[in-house]
């Protein structure tokens, strides 16, 4: 009877620990996430460029082209933003990019800053020449780099913190409750 | 005689609470870090108020003559 319970007690705590550890690995892995999708985006950001200057395809395809061209939840972003410029849904390309960010929120783990960025170039896609669309490329790929540098760093300093922590809060509550 | 389980527990919980402490800290928390700190002497106080509780009784039934 005795030796039973405290197999059960064993286990529990074996469980507790790997199920927090587990949490503490899941959440890190956010942060690696976010700079890859910020690296995703800076590349799909080029190839807009490149649609624009020197194909200088319509807003709707070049949205679809660059889509066609990123990976998971980036291209999902850009499908989406050229569907409703295709439908006409929205009065500029501001509104309907905003839209098609909240459609897809939940896959993205870029924070609400790196979200602006890609926001603020959307504010004066096809309302300048190409010139002006050239100097607001440049300025939202410095952005885009810098918020690059920050997640990575944010990245370095934090994806072994979370996962120690993980293990450790596991440990502390399987020792309150033996 | 004392369980000295509850005291092996105590010690745990401390090793713990300093190895969150470390690392909050080298990540740069150092608020977190000091919240941590606090809520581990918390659980430490939860545990051992008992025995604190029958300390102060049997003190006070020393003194009732």
């Amino acid at each position: 009877m005795c030796g039973g319970q405290t197999m059960i007690k064993i286990i529990g705590c074996i469980v507790i620990i790997v199920a927090s550890t587990m949490a503490g690995f899941i959440y890190s892995e956010r942060l690696k996430y976010r700079v890859f999708q910020l690296n995703e985006i800076e590349r799909a950001v080029y190839q807009l460029q490149n649609e624009i200057t020197y194909v200088h395809a319509l807003l709707p395809d070049a949205f679809k082209s660059i889509a066609d061209k990123s990976k998971e939840p980036i291209n999902e972003l850009f499908n989406k933003t050229s569907e409703l410029l295709f439908d006409n849904e929205y009065e500029n390309v501001y509104e309907a990019m905003k839209s098609a960010v909240n459609t897809v929120k939940s896959k993205l783990y870029i924070n609400a800053d790196d979200i602006n960025v890609i926001l603020d170039l959307s504010k004066t896609l096809g309302e300048s020449d190409i010139q002006g669309q050239n100097n607001m490329f440049i300025l939202t790929i410095s952005n885009l780099k810098k918020q690059i540098e920050i997640s990575e760093v944010y990245m370095n300093k934090n994806i072994k913190m979370y996962r120690y922590l993980g293990f450790s809060f596991g440990a502390m509550l399987a020792i309150a409750l033996i | 005689m004392l369980d000295v389980s509850l005291l092996f527990k105590i010690g745990a919980t401390g090793i713990l609470i300093i190895i969150i402490d470390k690392v909050l800290k080298s990540g740069g928390k150092d608020d977190i870090a000091v919240v941590a700190n606090l809520a581990g002497v918390i659980l430490l106080l939860i545990m051992v108020i008992n025995l604190v509780n029958k300390l102060f009784t049997s003190v006070k039934t020393l003194f009732q003559f």
